[in-house]
């Protein structure tokens, strides 16, 4: 998927796709001094969480606008309620000066508003023309599909992204989903302003690249374009003002050209961040984990031979692009997968296939990716959350009855130990907070001292101070002699908090980084797959 | 926030628990209300007298110890059933073949009572309740086994087993099993009355003692759902199957266990039923028992609880609805359509809509301030 | 051997299987649209009652088929309402949803039946006979079978290419395929999916309604308390077998209607070895076990049953 120039997007009724100097003329210029998009006063809540408190925003034609903020700071929420996904409890959208009402994406879609979403919107189960005749206003009766199929091809060819028209969307990368995700947007509409959700996060760098250069071509044919992004390099390398948000606040907009990435990162975070956390390299301890050649069979993506060591006294971090096997090498330590060749051990006892009941009677502890399907029982309470999986290991059970007075007390005090701020331990876990519910996790796995961790994505989805919470306990369970597999998409976690980083592509192991002094291109290489160029500076 | 867990008393707990079970109670109430004044005016706008037809209702559910006794003996078998949907419920799987289970423990019990060595009281009844136990446990072990190992749907397997149980009961009652003394009838001889369930006499109220076990079964449940590893980990496959999963509980082997036991539950019943009121087995045995349990079930929120409360008032419906049709010629089917109002009350009362319209409401209610902030 | 070929290859079997097949066709078809969508119905049998007593009403007021059978419809669709509302509108629990309706369908119907008939007067309406399709019906032991059924057979074969054709030729059928696929992204192309939700449903609703009629009006000319039988439950596991596809649909309906058929055969021939009531079982049995074959290949509708909430 590399292209040496990308042409000018689609030829759409009066879609404005011009030269630079042309694309003024068509966004409107006698509108020149009416911004495109104003928002005022946007506020929404969720329950009692205000995801967005007051929000004003202005995006003018042909501009790139980049939405800066923490994860949870309103950014997806406000970008949602313009593409109509989910309504306002207040506020007023404003377009071409007039107020307008965005009550469905169909609306937002008559307006020319198009949105990419963070997680690809097309349906896996149908073709990818298919995806594409989904989209199309026309009355519902006749499918052109023969037509669609031209269009789809004539797309994709120029593009570059090689994909047949008739292949199913779930054969396809994460990277071409994104890309037809964006070709589907363009494709057949006026498109007036494109909204982008962190569209980078599972790209490789040269899909990255092709995709900031279709939107410098877009913003030449004056169509402007919010861009939510979690890199700071991203917002100078192809936007023109920022706008950062904050606890669901705007803090501050700025010209690009007037700010820096130092003064961003401040007015994010709200206050100056040390970046490297782990202390100083502890001694070489004994080896915990020793993974060989593991491998997996009809997985969304197979291990393909994974050899890794975690020694005691070190956090080893696993990075690489979301479905390069990261998650299956998790499930396979998590006990949840079985691998089909290959073997797991933990203090030179073979683990491999084990259940999880048997990891965690050896000390293995389990962070899962994903908390609310994987890691608790959201309708059971905090303290039996606290227990699950481990009341055998805790000696709770005396023939099959549980000691449920000490199991409270137990969860209690782990609760206290682990900071879940609530007020009772008898409500569903699901009515915690994110940052509590994964303290909660943290409290039943690392609640007995466990001496090998493995975290898949911890940190996701938390606020601050639970970011900081979770780095702090995976540095204890490092200082305390224990060892810890960190898997996660953020290389600037992974660079803070290991002392090596491994990196994952296509199913195996493709390089090894000390983290100190990283050198986050060739990380970034790696992850996109080039490690043959670099193989020789890796150390493998 | 402030609060941290450790310092919170544990009676404050349990009252909140208390206040919540009331809640729901309440809740619960309305919603039966409801759906039994949606019900009348269905029958009004048919143009039956509702009025007379409400006073026969009421007359014939509790308006005597006769009526009284009879709503119990018709609560008996719909609690014992229930029980066993709410258990498969809380495993997180919906057991609608609870009809056909009754039916198989209701088979083999009476080959036990009536085709078994006599035995002496209170053996019999005894000897009776285990056979039902097996015969509602294989009953509902096979659609565990169906949906653990063959990824089967419980919902699909359960009914179709249903017709299965029942074609094979009606064969029985036709054929092997036949009183040929019975008058004609496809039935069963009667059960001997050593075996019988004995209706009990408490302060001038008639028990029948297949009520008191289904009391007993709730306690019981409600041990093994709360105080036993076993009920810990059924709770989580029902809250969760992944989050079991890695855990490390056997959701297979606990999806069958759950299955299997809300089977024995149901088999149960249907010995309650035939040693405590039919005493024969036949082929219109159960008039839709099954159904009525999984409506109890739902109405009590798949607590012990509430489906000891669900199964009184149903109960009183059936016997209620028997004596509508004598006294004020208004069909016992309307009993079904009761029924189904409310269940359909209730699902829509806690869909996902609702829910946010009554968060909303309460808010609204309670700090009419915070649209402002 | 000889016995099993006379039983098997006869006008009378093959006759037979493909009407018992016609009601179980009808209404898995429109199941099978209605769960593309994302709308499971544990109420057709429901609709089925609830269509077989509309259409013997209104066949009997008006002494039409036709119009019975499009009152049959009708009250398939009315009955289906309060499911569509609960469980598309308001996101509540569609298995339950489905159950009450069964519930108040048997209810309402019986109650309805005795008001409007009294418990001794059994009405006999016109209905669907059979219809012998010229030079075809002359072929042996075909013709009797195959091309002389009533006219619901033909048309149940109709709409079964027409619903395969919508399904996965048309953009209703797309909308529908991502309305129970994956309603997030339907949604975000700016198609409702509520209204695509109401318009599976109505359209299940409707054939199930056919499908009773089918039975009131193409098998007994009249209507008797809880006359469908079950027939619902197996068009729900007829439709996993189908894979959820209309055509498939049709053809694994015929098969279930010949299992049927089987039963009444054993029964009509009087083969004492096996007891009636044991061949009645004979189709939920099998239904199981295909179910139990098919079960681990099929790939449901990933969000079957599964409400959209934005």
């Amino acid at each position: 998927m590399t292209i040496p120039h990308a042409p000018l997007p689609g030829e759409p009724q009066g879609a404005p796709v011009r030269d630079r100097a042309g694309g003024s003329a068509v966004a409107g210029c006698d509108r020149r001094s009416v911004p495109l998009l104003e928002l005022r006063g946007i506020t929404k809540t969720f329950g009692d969480v205000v995801a967005d408190r007051d929000v004003d925003l202005t995006v003018a034609a042909g501009e790139i606008h980049a939405l800066l903020g923490e994860n949870g700071a309103g950014k997806t929420t406000l970008v949602r309620v313009l593409a109509g996904l989910t309504h306002a409890d207040s506020g007023e959208i404003r377009w071409h000066g007039e107020p307008v009402h965005v009550g469905s994406p169909a609306d937002a879609i008559r307006l020319g508003i198009g949105m990419m979403h963070q997680h690809d919107m097309l349906v896996s189960s149908l073709t990818v023309e298919e995806n594409f005749e989904l989209a199309r206003p026309e009355p519902p009766l006749a499918l052109g599909l023969a037509d669609t199929r031209s269009r789809v091809t004539a797309l994709t060819e120029r593009y570059g992204v090689e994909v047949r028209p008739d292949a199913r969307v779930d054969t396809l990368t994460v990277g071409q989903r994104q890309w037809l995700n964006l070709l589907r947007i363009l494709d057949g509409r006026a498109i007036r302003l494109l909204i982008l959700d962190e569209p980078t996060a599972s790209l490789t760098q040269s899909e990255r690249e092709d995709v900031f250069r279709t939107l410098r071509d877009l913003r030449a044919g004056g169509v402007a374009v919010i861009l939510i992004v979690h890199k700071l390099s991203e917002v100078f390398e192809v936007c023109d003002r920022a706008t950062v948000m904050r606890a669901g606040r705007v803090v501050a907009t700025r010209p690009v050209s007037e700010t820096s990435k130092e003064e961003l990162a401040g007015l994010m975070v709200g206050h100056a961040v040390d970046t490297r956390l782990a202390g100083a390299p502890t001694a070489p301890h004994e080896v915990i984990l020793t993974v060989s050649d593991l491998r997996t069979v009809g997985a969304e993506r197979d291990l393909a031979g994974v050899s890794l060591e975690v020694h005691g006294g070190e956090i080893v971090g696993l990075a690489g692009v979301d479905g390069n096997g990261q998650r299956e090498l998790g499930e396979c330590l998590a006990g949840v997968r079985r691998p089909s060749a290959g073997t797991v051990t933990v203090r030179g006892a073979d683990v491999t296939g084990c259940p999880p009941t048997e990891l965690t009677s050896l000390g293995v502890a389990r962070v899962p990716e994903d908390r609310h399907e994987h890691g608790l029982a959201l309708g059971l309470r905090i303290w039996e959350n606290v227990h699950l999986g481990r009341s055998g290991s805790r000696h709770l059970v005396r023939r099959g009855v549980m000691d449920t007075s000490r199991a409270r007390r137990l969860a209690a005090e782990l609760a206290t130990r682990f900071d879940v701020r609530t007020q009772d331990l008898e409500r569903p876990v699901g009515e915690l907070s994110g940052g509590n519910q994964q303290k909660v996790i943290l409290a039943r796995e690392l609640g007995d001292d466990a001496d090998l961790v493995i975290a898949m994505n911890p940190t996701r989805g938390l606020d601050i101070a639970a970011t900081q919470f979770v780095y702090e306990q995976l540095m204890a369970v490092r200082s305390r002699g224990g060892g810890v597999l960190l898997v996660s998409f953020d290389l600037d976690e992974l660079l803070a908090l290991c002392d090596r980083v491994l990196v994952m592509s296509g199913g195996r192991i493709v390089g090894e980084v000390p983290a100190a002094g990283a050198d986050r291109t060739l990380i970034g290489m790696l992850m996109g797959g080039e490690h043959q160029q670099v193989s020789g500076e890796a150390v493998l | 926030m402030t609060a941290i867990a450790g310092t919170v008393r544990r009676g404050d707990a349990i009252a909140a628990a208390a206040v919540r079970m009331a809640r729901a109670t309440v809740a619960n109430g309305l919603i039966v209300i409801l759906g039994l004044l949606v019900s009348a005016a269905l029958l009004a706008l048919t143009g039956a007298d509702v009025a007379a037809a409400t006073r026969a209702l009421v007359e014939g559910s509790v308006g005597s110890p006769e009526a009284i006794r009879q709503s119990l003996i018709q609560a008996t078998p719909i609690l014992i059933a229930g029980l066993g949907v709410s258990f498969a419920l809380r495993a997180g799987l919906v057991n609608i073949g609870a009809d056909g289970q009754l039916y198989m423990g209701a088979l083999f019990a009476v080959i036990v009572a009536v085709y078994g060595p006599p035995l002496p009281w209170p053996i019999a009844p005894v000897a009776m309740l285990v056979a039902a136990t097996v015969g509602g446990f294989l009953w509902g072990a096979l659609p565990g086994w169906m949906r653990a190992r063959l990824g089967m749907s419980e919902v699909i397997t359960t009914l179709l087993l249903n017709f299965v149980a029942f074609w094979i009961v009606s064969w029985a009652v036709h054929d092997p099993l036949h009183d040929p003394m019975g008058g004609g009838y496809p039935w069963t001889p009667e059960v001997p009355a050593p075996a019988r369930l004995p209706v009990i006499r408490v302060a001038g109220f008639f028990l029948p003692s297949g009520l008191l076990l289904g009391l007993v079964l709730a306690m019981a449940i409600s041990f093994v759902l709360h105080r036993t590893h076993f009920g810990f980990g059924l709770r989580v496959i029902g809250d969760s199957p992944q989050a079991a999963r890695w855990a490390g509980i056997d959701v297979s082997r606990l999806t069958i266990a759950a299955l299997a036991i809300s089977g024995a539950l149901a088999g149960i019943a249907g010995a309650a039923e035939l040693a405590g009121n039919q005493y024969r087995l036949s082929d219109f045995f159960s008039p839709g028992f099954g159904f009525t349990a999984l409506v109890v079930a739902l109405v009590g929120r798949a607590t012990p609880s509430g489906t000891v409360a669900a199964a009184l008032f149903f109960g009183a419906l059936a016997a209620g609805g028997g004596s509508m049709e004598r006294i004020a010629q208004v069909p016992a089917s309307t009993g079904l359509v009761v029924q189904g109002t409310v269940i359909a009350i209730l699902v829509a009362s806690r869909s996902a809509a609702a829910r946010s319209f009554s968060y909303r409401l309460r808010r609204r209610l309670v700090r009419p301030d915070v649209g402002a902030a | 051997m000889d016995q099993l070929v006379t039983i098997f290859w006869s006008a009378a079997f093959l006759g037979a299987a493909i009407r018992l097949s016609i009601p179980i066709m009808l209404a898995g078809i429109g199941e099978a649209i209605s769960e593309r969508g994302g709308v499971i119905n544990i109420g057709l049998e429901g609709m089925m009652l609830a269509g077989a007593f509309g259409a013997v009403v209104g066949a009997h007021v008006s002494g039409n088929p036709w119009i019975g059978l499009a009152c049959g419809m009708a009250a398939g669709v009315l009955i289906s309402l309060p499911h569509g509302v609960i469980s598309i509108n308001l996101g509540g629990d569609q298995i339950v949803s489905g159950v009450s309706l069964n519930l108040v369908a048997l209810g309402l119907t019986t109650f309805l039946f005795r008001q409007l008939f009294g418990i001794t007067d059994q009405p006999q309406v016109p209905g669907f006979e059979p219809l012998d399709i010229p030079v075809l019906s002359q072929i042996p032991v075909l013709g009797p079978s195959v091309f002389s059924q009533s006219v619901l057979a033909y048309v149940a074969v109709a709409i079964g290419l027409v619903l395969w054709f919508l399904l996965f030729r048309s953009r209703w059928g797309l909308r529908w395929r991502a309305a129970g696929d994956d309603p997030a992204a339907l949604d975000s192309v700016g198609v409702s999916v509520d209204r695509t939700r109401w318009g599976a449903l109505l359209v299940c609703a409707a054939l199930a309604g056919m499908a009773g009629a089918a039975i009131s009006l193409g098998q007994l000319f009249t209507f008797i308390e809880n006359m469908t039988g079950g027939a619902g439950y197996v068009a729900l596991a007829l439709v996993i077998v189908a894979r959820w596809n209309p055509l498939w649909a049709v053809v694994v309906a015929v098969a279930f209607g010949a299992a049927e058929a089987i039963a009444l055969r054993v029964q009509a021939v009087g083969v004492t070895l096996i007891p009636y009531q044991l061949s009645l079982m004979l189709p939920y049995v099998l239904t199981l076990v295909v179910y139990g074959l098919a079960a681990r290949s099929g790939r449901a509708p990933r969000a079957l049953g599964k409400p959209f909430v934005k």
